[in-house]
């Protein structure tokens, strides 16, 4: 009932904001000079009219002004602002192009909102990364990761130690919504999840939302991680690429049709298994050696745009990535793979300068294979989810105080839940695939609303609905973002979001498996929701250098979705029946200190977090705190530039210790004749016992050179460099007894004796990477 | 000097890797759980032309020193067909078999289906843990197969098959005992949810040798049973496990923990010949 009264009152307000108006409209593109790249989130801004916009995530912008003189800069964080002086008369067309600051070597500097963006938009929960800063960072084993910095930020919890999966306010790992360009990313790991997906040679921009999500994102609770792949060079033919420890990247890019069209070509592949495959090749004739497994992983990225006139812009991207893994020994063979498939089809077109619209199609495939053979049996195992989708989003400023967006999407997922097939010799043994299907709808309309000079509102609403097996489920998600300004360069918000899943990740190993499967909701479970109010406050320091934001949130979440105590999750038939349904709520407060320009740049950030979770089944109906409740989060991250050649950076992260759940006592059992005796613990709490705080340092150096072929640097990293000894699981030693008796009395345990395991050490690396 | 400060910060991270490699990284704590009371812990089978033996004992401190639990001043008794019998202390643990029922019955009980048995357990502290259970009809193995290995012409895989009742849900457990080796059994539990009504066939993945001799037993058993087992072993691999759920025992017993069930069988003896 409340969503026809909504839109009627918006296509009303429509009418009123368009009557009347007589202002002329300058509309383009902002591109990076040398690689007519977009520029995403570049300011165009009238120091006349005292208004400015920001370009879209196709570089598009649209700025509507009275008939007069104007001086339009357009600037962008790392590169040279540019100035344009026009006399309005009639609607103008006009792209710039942004040269790199001076400061900069040849890497592509991509950075969305200043710091006064953020402080003026409505916006809340979002942070933007430059994909240079991240690189300057240090990394584990030298490999980038994007979704390892993105844990350095506030409100982002990482899951286990290394690993690139994480929790964002208070939500469980499949909660958060990961594009690549706009292709939805059902795994974003490799090596069980301690690399992404994310090959940053490729990667233009990252966007977080945590909170107050725009109306054109659904279908996750908590997050939104939007990653955009560059476009490919329209100017010149490039090359760029790494040589790491355990993988090398290449990119190639340039122009197909100068100006007009690009491509981009991204690999990567890991290496250890070639040296391991020498070892077991030089140790086969040794019978007591047990050959080394091989694995690896590679990624594929590919990107075409191409421009066909001024109005329309055609865009083909896709991401081919697996990870193999396999072992064979003696009449054993076993090999394991996994990986995604993304494809993505956009067209932009400028229906005129105030009407911009981007229809896509999107391809997505999530799939592991396991295939076993141990004679005389065959067994392969599988599980997949495949996504089709459709969307078209609207871009329309009919004048400049709204930004009115509006869209829809269709999805079809199919869940091969579960694939289980044996063969005996040549007939099968057993048989079973478990295929679901389903249909997820959305559509939104939100406007961006300065309603005076103080005050701007966004406010929309996204309809969504899901079908499956006959039953249809729908959610109506009002989100209201609004931001007073109280001075210049200090800003209140609050926003309000409601958002709803319809498809839920089985896995109850609290890392990001590629055995865990994508379930949807069916008649037997419904949807996950949630609501988050945020409060805020940002200000900008020194001279618009230093910006302030301190965050207050607080999520209630229904529906949430655990799983019985022993639940067997692998391969099981009836997977619905495992799960038990609850509820969550979390709160927090998230301090967050960002320098975006000079020689030290980089943010401390301080997040004082409480998350619980109720299900009547689990903890006797008590609240607990899931593994990834962590009270304090303090991250300091900072990169110096020593000279034009050399930057250092660091990162300290303190964690108050998991909620982990350990037994209290033990039980004696006899059993049944013919086996032995055993020792059980006994679990009461769920999560009721706290690991030891984590807290680790790494440091990093990027050492640029300029030979005369293009760019090189040499890039040291040390993780963990004070050599912390980190809890990555506790675990408990006790010698139970297997022997027989000794004929005079019962084979009795040692005591028990708990034990702290740590994962990694201090890890020094070293990555060379160039660019001709 | 740049190739010397090169080589030298080569040198220095080759040391702190090689530093790092001789750390262990895994070391001993000292963790304060929480308190709890102890739970009285029944177990207690009851099994065709057999004696009735039960095992009363208390849970203890995880981190305490390990003794045994055992409850020599609890009060155990049996209800069937409206007669109850007491059990009463048995003071000599089964040393050979590793086995400890400090509790006995001097008599067989008729086990018959249909019929509710009831355990009624007051131990030392006075506090009352009960349990029920059913008796069910044995399931017969229907084959046993066993192939021997390509290269190797002594070694050999068992296969096992039964046909499964299709109108009841059904749990099993198979267990294969070396006569002639050592006491490590293959032990499986199993329910019919994959294939409800069918030939089930369990290869049991474990290589013998011609001239080894097998006990192979199947067990049908009770749905609380079968998750009392399968929580056991959750909760065993959950001890350490980051990835494993953590279990809480699943238990038929009210007021109290552990397991009151039938063991009712087919039993086959096996000697692998070529």
């Amino acid at each position: 009932m409340q969503k026809p009264h909504f839109f009627t009152i918006l296509l009303l307000l429509l009418a009123l904001i368009v009557k009347g108006q007589e202002k002329f409209t300058i509309s383009g593109f902002v591109k990076e000079e040398k690689s007519g790249e977009d520029l995403i989130g570049a300011s165009v801004y009238s120091a006349e009219a005292k208004f400015g916009v920001v370009s879209n995530a196709y570089g598009f912008y649209s700025l509507t002004l009275p008939k007069g003189r104007y001086t339009i800069r357009v600037s962008y964080v790392g590169y040279e602002t540019a100035e344009q002086k026009i006399d309005l008369d009639s609607n103008r067309t006009l792209t710039f192009h942004l040269r790199p600051a001076a400061s900069q070597l040849q890497e592509v500097v991509i950075k969305a909102d200043g710091p006064r963006q953020d402080v003026q938009s409505t916006q809340m929960g979002k942070t933007e990364l430059k994909i240079q800063e991240i690189k300057e960072l240090p990394a584990i084993f030298g490999e980038v990761d994007i979704l390892k910095t993105l844990q350095l930020l506030p409100g982002v919890q990482g899951g286990s130690e290394g690993m690139a999966g994480f929790e964002v306010r208070g939500g469980a790992p499949d909660e958060n919504l990961i594009l690549l360009d706009e292709a939805v990313v059902y795994n974003p790991s490799h090596l069980f999840g301690f690399f992404s997906v994310f090959n940053s040679d490729a990667i233009k921009n990252v966007d977080l939302y945590k909170g107050g999500f725009p109306a054109e994102y659904g279908g996750r609770l908590s997050s939104v991680i939007d990653v955009s792949l560059k476009d490919g060079n329209k100017e010149e033919f490039h090359g760029s690429g790494g040589i790491g420890l355990i993988a090398s990247r290449l990119t190639l890019e340039g122009p197909i049709k100068k100006d007009k069209a690009s491509f981009i070509v991204s690999a990567r592949r890991t290496y250890v298994d070639l040296f391991t495959r020498l070892i077991n090749d030089a140790s086969k004739n040794d019978p007591s050696y047990s050959p080394i497994p091989a694995y690896y992983f590679y990624d594929l990225n590919a990107k075409i745009n191409w421009e066909i006139n001024p109005k329309d812009r055609i865009f083909l991207s896709g991401y081919f990535g697996q990870d193999v893994f396999s072992f064979a020994q003696n009449q054993f063979n076993f090999n394991f793979n996994w990986g995604n498939a993304t494809g993505t089809a956009r067209w932009n077109h400028i229906f005129n300068p105030r009407l911009f619209m981007n229809t896509t199609l999107i391809y997505n495939d999530y799939r592991y294979d396991i295939k076993n053979s141990q004679d005389p049996f065959n067994i392969d195992i599988g599980s997949r989810i495949l996504d089709w989708t459709a969307k078209t989003d609207f871009e329309y400023i009919p004048k400049q105080t709204h930004t009115i967006k509006f869209g829809g999407m269709a999805t079809y997922h199919t869940f091969d839940v579960g694939r289980i097939k044996v063969k005996s010799g040549d007939s099968t043994a057993f048989d079973m695939d478990n295929t679901l299907w389903g249909t997820e709808l959305g559509i939104y309309a939100s406007d961006d609303w300065e309603a005076t000079g103080r005050l701007k509102v966004n406010y929309g609403v996204r309809g969504s609905g899901f079908v499956n097996n006959g039953k249809f489920y729908y959610g109506i998600e009002p989100r209201l973002a609004a931001r007073y300004l109280l001075k210049e360069g200090f800003s209140l918000k609050a926003s309000y979001t409601d958002m709803t899943q319809y498809v839920h990740l089985v896995s109850n190993s609290g890392a990001l498996l590629p055995t865990d499967v994508w379930y949807p909701s069916t008649p037997l479970v419904q949807p996950q929701l949630s609501q988050q109010v945020a409060l805020g406050a940002s200000t900008l320091l020194k001279h618009e250098t230093i910006e302030v934001t301190d965050e207050v949130y607080y999520k209630w979440m229904q529906h949430e979705i655990d799983f019985k105590d022993g639940a067997n999750l692998f391969l099981a038939t009836n997977l619905d029946k495992q799960f038990v349904f609850g509820k969550g709520w979390a709160y927090a407060n998230e301090l967050f200190v960002r320098k975006s320009e000079g020689r030290l740049t980089g943010w401390v950030s301080y997040t004082l977090a409480w998350t619980f979770r109720q299900f009547d089944s689990i903890n006797n109906g008590k609240p607990f705190s899931p593994k990834y409740d962590r009270r304090h989060t303090v991250d300091i991250v900072a990169t110096y530039k020593l000279n034009k050649r050399v930057s250092v950076s660091a990162t300290w992260v303190f964690t108050s210790g998991d909620a982990v759940s350990l037994p209290v006592a033990y039980m004696y059992v006899n059993d049944i004749q013919n086996t032995h005796y055993f020792i059980l613990p006994v679990y009461t709490q769920r999560d009721g016992y706290r690991m030891p705080p984590y807290n680790r340092a790494d440091v990093a150096l990027v050492w640029k050179r300029k030979p005369r072929w293009g760019d090189a640097d040499i890039t040291f990293s040390v993780y963990n460099v004070y050599d912390r000894r980190n809890p990555y699981l506790i675990y408990i030693d006790q010698q139970l007894s297997t022997s027989g008796g000794t004929g005079s009395s019962l084979n009795l345990p040692g005591p028990a004796q708990a034990k702290q395991i740590s994962l990694f050490p201090v890890i020094p690396s070293v990555t060379y990477n160039f660019r001709f | 000097m740049k190739r010397t400060g090169t080589v030298s910060l080569f040198a220095i991270i080759i040391l702190i890797l090689v530093l790092s490699g001789c750390n262990k990284l895994d070391k001993n704590i000292t963790i304060k759980l929480p308190p709890f009371t102890p739970q009285t812990v029944v177990e207690c089978y009851l099994e065709q032309d057999s004696t009735l033996a039960a095992s009363v004992t208390h849970t203890q401190d995880y981190f305490g020193t390990f003794r045994l639990p055992f409850d020599q001043h609890a009060h155990v008794m049996i209800t069937y067909n409206n007669t109850t019998d007491s059990l009463s202390l048995n003071l000599l643990p089964d040393f050979k078999n590793q086995k400890y029922f400090n509790y006995k019955l001097n008599k067989t009980i008729p086990l018959q289906a249909g019929t509710t048995y009831s355990i009624k357990v007051i131990d030392s502290a006075g506090n009352i843990s009960t349990g029920q259970t059913q008796w069910l009809p044995p399931v017969k193995i229907d084959t046993i197969e066993w192939n021997t290995q390509k290269g190797n012409d002594t070694a050999v895989d068992m296969t096992i098959s039964l046909t499964d009742n299709a109108s009841t849900t059904d749990f099993y457990r198979l267990r294969v005992d070396y006569i002639s080796h050592y006491p490590s059994s293959p032990d499986y539990y199993m329910d019919d949810g994959l294939q409800n009504g069918q030939k089930i066939t369990v290869n049991t993945d474990y290589l013998y040798n011609i001239g080894d001799t097998v006990d192979v037993y199947l067990y049908h058993i009770t749905r609380d049973y079968y998750n009392f087992l399968n929580s056991a072993d959750a909760a065993s691999s959950a001890n350490g496990d980051p990835f494993a759920q953590p279990a809480a025992i699943k238990t038929n017993i009210q007021n109290g923990t552990g397991i009151f069930t039938v063991l009712s069988y087919d039993k086959r003896r096996v000697i692998f010949k070529k």
